[in-house]
């Protein structure tokens, strides 16, 4: 798909630099996320109060891109796949936004427990899926860089194996509880974060549902992998792993 | 040679006159038979230019080489050679050109030729590797849509040459890479984004930071009751006359290692953090210096040493208030300790021609000579091996000032002359000077 292809040179920059700040955005959720991350793990006070105190950027960038948006919409009227762009990016900087509010509720709940004794074991299971879903958000950005559905489609499948992460250490959390009820504040903590976790991998499973969308003019909102496999990708997608 | 290919055309010419004059001869019309034969050479000749003319259109492949000699064969052999020339250079273009990618292919960087609107317009192979820029797939893409870091972001609107350390996500997730890139202009706008693999490094350094802080750390803990079992053993009054000495020494030697971890401490925590503006104060830098001084000349040093001071009283800066006093103390005591009994120091503090807030300890002492200069602000490093180890030093204490000054924009300056003293100083940022 070609964006670079109007007569008029401003109205491709415009959709260039829609695109462009969109990604930007992106590079900056995902450092948010990241630092989150970090912190929750290494419980960094520091780094963790910066993080939650990190997020005007981001939501100041989400108004200026639907701004943006609006002024394109009604300026340029977009059809077909210009329309596609507007519409996907409209969709990608809200879920973008989102993830930036998760990832600044991690960084709240790394704050509570950077203080308290923290417990170790907890962590590496929520290490291991943290990178999980950090991985699905960076490549899930990268789909959307390059336009590519094929990528896009390989990381939907991907939501499964958060899910089971999220079982796991939900399991384990039971078992921290039981054992001991002074644990139980510690532990819902580390619970909601993992919760977090999960909405931002769904939060990136949504963008790559628009990046889908964008290319290939299909909505595949609420519809099956395999169904999606078939119709719309009917030659072998060769699969990173799984 | 050249008169040759024209002797045949000569030749040739004198055959068509001869054809023409026993035309004449026979028939007797004489003009008709010269127009004849002239009519037929130039005809002969158009059919050879335009042989020559297909040729040349056919791509003047060798193998279709109009036949013929005389004239019309040097000048078709005139163009071949051009030809093969030309053919020759090509090939030697191309092949150079074929090598120098194949280098900067082979190069350990990853390499990514960036245009004036930061479009991709070409990358070598290990690019992928490390900055998951695929050249097949991303050319005209630009770069800050791949690397999405705001850091590289930042590098790239800023268009600054620095280089920056960043963790990049490697292909199987969880592990991540240590990169560092830069970005340098070439020509043009064009720009060249060099990136390198420092994770090696990266982790050596990470573990030569922490085997510090923990080994001070472990260290300081036996240390305290080796000290305070020393100091109730001297207080003790049972204690033989003969062990007095000996626990004196164990005691102040005991001190002395308590302060060189404690310094030590300082160090790495000053290598680990980075200095955050909430941690910065206005810090009445004269009174500090009045302070030390006072201190220095009377409490310390007793009468050795003349104290001169040189201090504008309205100067203050912004900064950590506890670090810029490590280095206004280290700065004095250094001058003092180092230096023979009866110098003279002067400690000026003064704003700068450029507005810098500035520092400095002169002393007219012995002086350091100029091996040892660029080696002062290293950990242990002594001048003398013998000396200064009694007098109390930890070795420390120009590591710490350069660490301070550093993390506070600054930077520490010595200039020192053998028999004439030595200048200690350091010129705080513009930035950080506060007028009252």
């Amino acid at each position: 798909m070609e964006i670079g292809q109007h007569i008029s040179q401003r109205y491709n920059e415009e959709l260039e630099d829609i695109r462009n700040q969109v990604l930007k955005m992106g590079g900056l959720v995902e450092s948010q996320a990241e630092q989150a991350v970090k912190a929750l793990l290494e419980s960094d006070f520091e780094l963790a109060k910066a993080v939650a105190n990190g997020d005007e950027a981001v939501n100041q960038m989400e108004v200026d891109i639907d701004e943006e948006c609006t002024r394109v919409i009604a300026r340029r009227q977009p059809t077909a796949s210009d329309l596609r762009l507007v519409v996907a990016v409209v969709k990608v900087i809200t879920d973008l936004e989102r993830i930036g509010d998760e990832a600044e509720k991690i960084a709240r709940y790394s704050k509570k427990l950077a203080k308290k004794q923290n417990i170790t074991r907890m962590h590496s299971e929520l290490s291991h899926m943290s990178q999980l879903v950090l991985t699905m958000l960076h490549d899930s950005l990268d789909a959307f860089a390059r336009l590519d559905a094929d990528g896009a489609v390989r990381i939907l499948g991907k939501d499964q194996q958060v899910n089971v992460e999220l079982d796991n250490l939900s399991r384990l959390l039971i078992t921290f509880m039981m054992e001991d009820p002074r644990h139980i504040k510690s532990a819902l903590r580390v619970s909601w974060c993992a919760r977090s976790l999960e909405r931002i991998a769904d939060h990136a499973q949504n963008i790559c549902e628009y990046v889908i969308y964008l290319v290939k003019g299909k909505d595949v909102r609420h519809t099956s992998l395999e169904h999606i496999r078939s119709k719309y990708f009917p030659y072998d997608i060769e699969d990173g792993e799984e | 040679m050249d008169s040759n290919d024209w002797s045949t055309e000569r030749w040739r010419i004198a055959l068509v006159l001869f054809v023409a004059f026993v035309g004449g001869m026979l028939t007797g019309y004489w003009s008709l038979s010269l127009i004849l034969s002239l009519v037929t050479y130039i005809a002969w000749l158009l059919y050879k230019l335009k042989q020559l003319h297909i040729w040349l259109i056919k791509g003047a492949s060798p193998s279709l080489l109009p036949d013929s000699n005389g004239i019309w064969e040097r000048i078709t052999q005139q163009i071949q050679n051009t030809h093969k020339k030309s053919d020759r250079r090509k090939d030697r273009m191309v092949n150079l050109l074929k090598r120098l990618q194949g280098i900067i292919t082979a190069l350990p960087y990853a390499t990514v030729v960036l245009n004036g609107n930061n479009e991709i317009d070409w990358a070598n192979g290990i690019s992928q590797v490390y900055l998951n820029v695929d050249i097949k797939k991303d050319r005209g893409q630009r770069i800050d849509n791949i690397i999405r870091l705001p850091q590289v972001n930042k590098l790239l609107e800023t268009k600054s040459t620095k280089e920056i350390e960043v963790s990049l996500p490697t292909g199987d997730y969880g592990l991540e890479r240590q990169v560092a890139i830069q970005i340098i202009p070439v020509q043009g706008d064009l720009k060249l984004l060099v990136a390198r693999d420092v994770s090696e490094r990266a982790t050596i350094y990470r573990m030569r930071k922490n085997f510090i802080a923990n080994a001070s750390h472990e260290l300081r803990t036996p240390l305290t009751v080796i000290a305070g079992y020393l100091e109730i053993m001297q207080e003790d009054d049972n204690l033989p006359d003969s062990l007095q000495p000996a626990v004196l020494a164990a005691s102040d030697q005991s001190i002395r290692m308590q302060r060189i971890i404690e310094d030590l401490l300082t160090l790495s925590r000053l290598e680990n953090s980075e200095l955050s503006d909430n941690s910065s104060s206005i810090i009445d830098v004269p009174s500090v210096l009045n302070r030390i001084c006072h201190d220095e000349a009377t409490l310390i040093t007793g009468d050795t040493h003349i104290i001169e001071k040189d201090i504008d009283e309205s100067l203050k800066i912004k900064g950590s208030d506890a670090e810029i006093i490590s280095v206004c103390s280290n700065l004095v005591h250094n001058s003092v300790r180092h230096t023979q009994d009866g110098t003279k120091v002067k400690v000026i503090w003064k704003k700068s021609a450029k507005g810098e807030g500035c520092l400095s300890v002169v002393d007219d002492g012995q002086g350091i000579p100029a091996e040892h200069l660029m080696h002062l602000t290293e950990r242990f490093y002594r001048v003398d091996k013998g000396r200064s180890r009694d007098k109390g030093g930890t070795g420390l204490g120009l590591a710490i000032v350069q660490h301070i000054a550093q993390r506070h924009g600054a930077k520490l300056d010595i200039k020192s002359e053998v028999g004439r003293g030595s200048t200690f100083s350091v010129c705080f940022p513009a930035s950080r000077v506060v007028d009252d």
